[in-house]
Parts: structure tokens; C-alpha cells; sequence
């Protein structure tokens, strides 16, 4: 082994080392397929962040109406269509961004998941909206993984992905 | 004189035991003198051969006759008679220096051993002798370069010897102190090759041992963000626990075994 000025002595050092913030009794867990309950509870929390993130519009729509006409001012009324509609883009949209770059959204990330595509590697976008999308339209599919030996979803089943226990933060080689 | 008179001079002791032992002694004496003396006259005449020479013409007639006189018949003439001498004492010469020789070799020695016997010859030989002046004319160097260092080497029992020593004492007169004083320590480490060092040392194993006895694990935990605190571990261990626990009923109600044989996932 040779250690140059300034470089690490090797990538994995610090997992060999056992350097690693997961605590003894979850290590027997990484890497392995996420369980239903882990994987609903992060469902809610990413519905939470789409109500943020959807209350958050509202409000900022609210206020452009509010600067373009003061006098008229008071909180637009919205269709329910038009929620539902934004809400599922934004669901789309950051389902797909999170699992595309991180590979894992906030309730992944709260929960401790990583979702991965084929051959357990980062999904590429395309793929990661396809997903979104069934994820949005179906989320009913979630309840495949209780029942999966494999613990897989509709989504995981029809586009080969998978999620599994990450405790650990970084970032998954591209698919 | 007979040459075993000589040559045994005991038998002719033990013959003067008897009445003629005297008168024979002195014949023996006055004999061996007329020889000798007509030994050395013949002797003497031919050495002054040349001076006869120069002399002859005068005093050859007169010596050609007296020692051949004419009216003696020839066995009688003195010349004759001088020859006779001078033969018979040339043999008698011979015979003593035979008798000599013979007596040198049987009695020398036994007189030689009896003067050693009386000599401290070691003393003598330290006292009469300069050992250093004959020390100096010895060259060591060329009897040096005669020997074959490499065969008497070979012939050594070298094991014997080294089991002699006591390597205890001479470590004990050995200053260890003083040598390392002298020794650049500096320059020894500079040609210590640590990379090489370190590429033997096991690095990765003794910080393995290092990390698990200080729980550097625990240590990162406690100073990482609000993710990973221990809320969010609690949180998440009470849903893999949950996952176990509904995977157990479910497969139980599916009648399969429980997650507990699901294949781990590599993330790559």
C-alpha cells in the first residue's frame, strides 16, 4: 500500500474500518429489500412534502394575485381537478429528481431507503419517471410488497427496481 | 709399532702387565721416531728437490755416492735402507689415521654424551647465545608466504573452538554505549526505505483494532446532523422491525418462512 500526500488510501477505507454511522443491530439490514411499513411510512412523508410543496404554490400563487391586483385581493379559489393535477406533477417531478440524482426521496432518507433499478444501480431518468408516474397513479401497487417474497411493489415488479435498507449516505453508481 | 697397538691401546696396557711390557713400550717409541724421522727426511729431500738441483752438479756425485756406494751390493746401500723406512713409516701414517678414525667414531659420541651430561646446555645456549640477533636474521615474511593459511584453516575444528568462548564476557567488556555514540543515526534512517516498511505493516488491520476499541463508529454517530441522531435510527429501527414483524405474519398467513431469508442487495 502506498499512501501519497493528500490522497486517501483507499475508497472503501473507512467501511473496512467499520467507520460507518449505522448502528451494530441495523448493519444485519443494509442492503437488503425494504419491508412494507418502512416503505409506507415513506410514502407519507413524501406525501407530506408534496403538501408543502403544494401548499407552498398556493400560497405563492396567492401572492403574485395579491401584487398584480391589492385591492381585489383574497385567496383564489382553486378546482379540485387543478390540485389534484398539480400535485401529482409535483409528486411526478420530485419523485423522479430524487430518485434520479440521490436515489432517494426525504421519506426514503427519513426512513432510511434507497431505491434502485436494474442490476441495483441509480435509475436513470426515464426510468425514475415511469416510476413516479405508476407510483402516482397506482399507489395501491405499494401494498405488492407485503405480499412480494421479494418484497417488490407493482412498480418494482414491472420495471425491475427495487428498494432496499441504505443507512448510509451516498450516492449509487449511474444504471 | 704394530696398528692394533694403536688402535687398542689397552692390550698393549694389558701387556705391560707382564716383564716386557717396558722394553717393548720403548721399542715401540724409538721404532715408530726412526720412521717417522725417515719419513720426514724422504719428505724433506723430495721438497728440496730444486734446491738438489741447483746443488747437483757439485753435491750429486758426492751424495750418489754415499748413498750408493759401489762396492756395497744394493740391498745394503743407504738409500735403500732410508726407503725402506720411509715405505714402512707411510704405512704405519695410514694405519694410525685409520686407528684415529675408528677411535673417533666409537668413542666421540660416548664422550660427546658424557660432556652434555656435565653441560646445562638450555643455560649455556641463553647465555653464550644472542637469540635476538638470531630472531632478526630469520624472515618471518618468506616462511609466512611458504605456508598454505587456507589448508591449516580448513584443518581447524572451528565449532570446538567457538564453543571455548564465553560470549557472555566478551559482550560484557564490549562498551555498547560508546559504539552507539558513534553510530550516525541520521544517516542510518536515511537509507531506511519506509515505504517499503509500511508496505509490510498491516495498516489497515491495526486501524480495524483501533477503530472497534475506541467505538469510533458511536463517536461519528454522536457528532453527525439531525438525520442521523438517534431519533431518526429509533425511528427507523421501529420500522425495519415493523417490516420483520408484518413480512413473519404475512408469510405465516401465506404459509412461507418470514423475511429472514430475503437475498441482501448490493447498491453499486
Amino acid at each position: 500500500m502506498t499512501v501519497q500526500n493528500g490522497d486517501s488510501p483507499h475508497p472503501d477505507a473507512n467501511t473496512d474500518l467499520g467507520l460507518t454511522s449505522v448502528p451494530k443491530a441495523a448493519r444485519a439490514f443494509q442492503t437488503r429489500p425494504a419491508g412494507i411499513v418502512s416503505r409506507l411510512l415513506a410514502a407519507v412523508a413524501n406525501f407530506g412534502v408534496i403538501v408543502v410543496l403544494g401548499g407552498a404554490t398556493y400560497l405563492g400563487f396567492a401572492g403574485a394575485v395579491f401584487l398584480w391586483s391589492p385591492r381585489n385581493a383574497h385567496f383564489p379559489h382553486v378546482p379540485r381537478a387543478v390540485i389534484l393535477a398539480t400535485a401529482a406533477i409535483l409528486l411526478i417531478l420530485y419523485l423522479s429528481a430524487a430518485w434520479t440524482t440521490s436515489g432517494r426521496t426525504f421519506g426514503d432518507q427519513l426512513l432510511g431507503l434507497r431505491v434502485l433499478g436494474p442490476r441495483h444501480r441509480r435509475m436513470h431518468f426515464a426510468l425514475a419517471l415511469l416510476r413516479a408516474v405508476i407510483c402516482t397513479f397506482f399507489p395501491i401497487g405499494l401494498f405488492w410488497a407485503a405480499f412480494s417474497p421479494a418484497r417488490r411493489s407493482v412498480a418494482d415488479v414491472l420495471l425491475r427496481t427495487s428498494v432496499v435498507y441504505d443507512w448510509v449516505a451516498h450516492v449509487p453508481e449511474d444504471d | 709399532m704394530r696398528s692394533d697397538e694403536l688402535v687398542l691401546p689397552a692390550r698393549a696396557t694389558d701387556r705391560s702387565a707382564d716383564g716386557h711390557a717396558g722394553d717393548g713400550t720403548v721399542a715401540l717409541v724409538a721404532n715408530v721416531l726412526v720412521e717417522v724421522v725417515a719419513t720426514v727426511a724422504v719428505s724433506t729431500a723430495r721438497g728440496a728437490r730444486p734446491l738438489v738441483r741447483a746443488v747437483s752438479p757439485i753435491a750429486g756425485p758426492v751424495a750418489g755416492v754415499v748413498l750408493r756406494p759401489p762396492w756395497i751390493d744394493r740391498r745394503f746401500w743407504p738409500e735403500t735402507q732410508l726407503r725402506r723406512y720411509a715405505e714402512r713409516g707411510r704405512a704405519r701414517g695410514m694405519a694410525v689415521q685409520r686407528s684415529a678414525a675408528q677411535l673417533g667414531s666409537a668413542g666421540i659420541p660416548a664422550l660427546v654424551n658424557a660432556v652434555l651430561d656435565q653441560i646445562d646446555l638450555t643455560r649455556l645456549v641463553l647465555e653464550r647465545v644472542d637469540l635476538d640477533a638470531v630472531v632478526a636474521s630469520v624472515d618471518i615474511e618468506r616462511i609466512v608466504a611458504t605456508l598454505d593459511i587456507d589448508a591449516i584453516a580448513a584443518r581447524l575444528d572451528l565449532d570446538a573452538v567457538a564453543a571455548r568462548i564465553d560470549v557472555g564476557a566478551v559482550v560484557d567488556r564490549v562498551d555498547i554505549p560508546a559504539i552507539v555514540d558513534r553510530v550516525d543515526i541520521d544517516a542510518v534512517a536515511a537509507r531506511v526505505d519506509v515505504a517499503a516498511v509500511v508496505d509490510r505493516v498491516d495498516v489497515l488491520g491495526i486501524a480495524r483494532y483501533v477503530v472497534e476499541a475506541l467505538d469510533v463508529a458511536g463517536i461519528v454517530r454522536e457528532s453527525t446532523g439531525v438525520l442521523a441522531s438517534e431519533t431518526v435510527s429509533g425511528v427507523r429501527m421501529r420500522a425495519v422491525d415493523a417490516d420483520e414483524r408484518v413480512g413473519r405474519i404475512i408469510g405465516r398467513l401465506l404459509g412461507r418462512s418470514g423475511g429472514q431469508g430475503l437475498p441482501t442487495v448490493e447498491p453499486q
